[in-house]
């Protein structure tokens, strides 16, 4: 088929190839990548993610693409990058070694380094003419351009020197990435933006009220389409983390299946089969009633069924909760080991309210469990006010739901007003409502534990006792005269 | 150290373990290289009289010794011996940052012998 000549400079502006960054969630919002062949700014203020950013964009590309890449910095030497960004889950050293990654520092030393007339910096773009020869080198990150311009401010031409860089870079089709400073009046301190037209990527941080916010926009993405709005990410020992947008798209399944609790009882409490897949089940109560082991229970049942489990731990760590959950009969550590169940210890003081649903959000996105355990909700309090958490909690309740996933969730309710007004809200929107209480009667304490609130279900309106044994935990329906069939023990 | 009388020649030191062994990096073979030589000498000749051995490198010719000695302006002039290696840089018009830089010795000027610095 003949097609016309169009020149290749032409050819390119007309539809861009895209270079892919292989970074979760963010080549969906760029339509692909970054524009190959050309060059990207990404502009930030202090430690806002762009070092990350470009070394992942090189890493990646090398280790995912096949594309050799070659980071340049003004600020650290090879050695200090490699240990500080040791963790992304791209060998780092290990590229550098096999060649596929090539990592430059750049300097202008001593620091107290005599300027005795004119100078230009022409050295910069010898030696990286050079550094390109040496081998097929697709991808190229400056990072730290702005040290530049304070190490040899006085040098002749500065930015005609950095525009034939960058000339340079385009001419052989070699997609680079460049890192700027964000200035307080105008986009970079230095004005690269007139440098590199083609796209321009905005990195924000923010703190407010001690919850570090993180977010990501597309400014300019000449010749594609691209994600218009703020994107909120994170930047995980693994690296870059975005939420991908296709996610927040989905619609919520309806579903007429039953899951159960995993204690006969509380099946038969409510209805005969358990609860809806994809439902949300609140259990609130006193401190030590019972309420973690009603969530391992769930997920214990649910792992023995072949399915995932992730289970989000508040309280106590992993050997701690399956210890203390083998001590009434469930043994949580087969479905760890046989990889259905997910323990996931954290410290509600570790992140802000923000940042823990994010990390939930992610490790639902990476894990895809058919169940999700939050033990447990009151712990939020710790770290954030009331109206913040309801609206966290809401919206995390929210994700779930329209992915079709069970909940079960636990959270205190002895706590004053503040747990009060929290549970109101939750327990309005939740599916399935339980209460479990202690109840004295006779000097021996009793669990007792209520449906308040179950949507489809014929669920009891009675109360129950919770019998916590080393067979496994039971519950029978509670009977005015004696006792029932069951063991009696606390 | 010999006194020589009438005109000065460009000569290579006599006592080599003494002298002082600079290199030049430029990445141009023009007009404005020879400027920044003639700068050089001048500054040598004051400075160390016969002692010194400049080498003039391209960097465009030998971009490896680029890389090695860490050049990114030009022109760059390094002190390699004797060490420590300092450098500066620029086209040594600034013959004062250039006796600092490379902290060379100090004679005193005879007027005769005073050249004007190009720049």
């Amino acid at each position: 088929m003949k097609n016309l000549h169009i020149p290749d400079a032409a050819r390119r502006s007309i539809c861009p190839h895209k270079a892919p960054t292989y970074i979760q969630g963010l080549d969906e919002i760029l339509n692909g990548g970054l524009p190959a062949g050309r060059a990207t700014v990404i502009c930030g203020g202090p430690g806002c993610g762009k070092t990350t950013l470009a070394l992942e964009f090189v890493g990646r590309g090398a280790q995912k693409g096949g594309e050799k890449g070659l980071y340049v910095s003004f600020e650290e030497p090879a050695e200090s990058v490699i240990s500080d960004f040791a963790a992304l889950n791209f060998d780092l050293a290990g590229l550098v070694e096999s060649g596929g990654v090539r990592i430059e520092c750049i300097h202008l030393k001593p620091r107290d380094l005599a300027e005795a007339g004119q100078f230009t910096l022409e050295g910069l773009s010898v030696r990286l003419e050079n550094w390109l020869q040496s081998g097929a080198i697709k991808r190229v990150a400056i990072d730290g351009l702005d040290s530049l311009f304070l190490q040899a401010s006085r040098a002749q031409n500065l930015r005609f020197e950095i525009w034939r860089i960058l000339d340079r870079l385009r001419e052989r089709n070699i997609t680079t990435l460049i890192t700027a400073e964000r200035s307080s009046d105008r986009l970079t301190r230095h004005g690269f933006e007139e440098f590199v037209s083609d796209c321009v990527i905005l990195l924000d941080h923010r703190v407010t009220r001690q919850i570090t916010k993180r977010r990501l926009r597309i400014l300019k993405y000449r010749g594609s389409s691209h994600g218009n709005d703020e994107y909120p990410f994170l930047i995980t020992e693994t690296g870059i983390k975005l939420l991908p947008v296709t996610s927040m798209s989905l619609e919520g399944p309806a579903s007429e299946t039953y899951v159960t609790t995993g204690i006969r009882g509380l099946d038969r409490a409510l209805g005969g089969r358990g609860v809806f897949q994809g439902s949300t089940v609140l259990i609130s109560g006193s401190t030590g009633a019972g309420k973690t082991t009603v969530l391992a229970s769930f997920a214990a049942a649910l792992c023995s069924g072949g399915k995932r489990c992730l289970f989000f731990s508040f309280e106590e760590s992993e050997s701690q909760l399956c210890r203390d959950m083998k001590s009434v009969g469930i043994a949580l550590q087969r479905h760890v080991q046989n990889g259905n169940l997910l323990i996931l210890p954290l410290r509600p003081t570790a992140f802000g309210l923000e940042e823990h649903l994010f990390r939930m959000e992610l490790m639902v996105e990476e894990n895809k469990p058919d169940a999700v355990v939050v033990d447990q909700i009151s712990t939020f309090q710790a770290i954030g006010k009331d109206g913040d958490i309801r609206a966290m909690l809401l919206r995390m309740l929210d994700y779930f739901q329209v992915r079709g996933i069970t909940v079960f969730m636990a959270s205190v309710s002895t706590l004053p007003q503040r747990a009060v007004e929290t549970e109101a809200t939750i327990s309005s929107v939740v599916d399935v409502w339980i209460l479990l209480t202690f109840l004295k009667s006779g000097g021996v304490r009793h669990r007792v534990l209520t449906v308040k609130k179950a949507r489809g279900l014929d669920h009891s309106l009675g109360r129950s006792r919770l019998i916590l044994q080393s067979q496994g935990p039971e519950l029978i329906q509670d009977s005015v005269s004696g006792t029932s069939g069951g063991k009696v023990g606390g | 150290m010999k006194i020589r009388k009438g005109r000065k020649k460009r000569v290579n030191p006599v006592d080599v373990d003494d002298a002082w062994h600079l290199t030049l990096f430029v990445a141009d073979s023009g007009s404005a290289t020879e400027r920044v030589r003639r700068n050089l000498s001048a500054i040598c000749d004051d400075s160390l009289r016969n002692r010194y051995i400049i080498d003039v490198i391209d960097i465009r010719e030998h971009p490896d010794l680029a890389d090695q000695f860490s050049i990114i302006a030009v022109p760059t002039l390094v002190r390699r011996f004797p060490e420590p290696e300092r450098r500066v840089i620029g086209d040594l018009s600034l013959s004062e940052k250039v006796i600092e830089g490379l902290a060379m010795p100090r004679f005193v000027d005879r007027g005769d012998r005073k050249r004007r610095l190009e720049s």
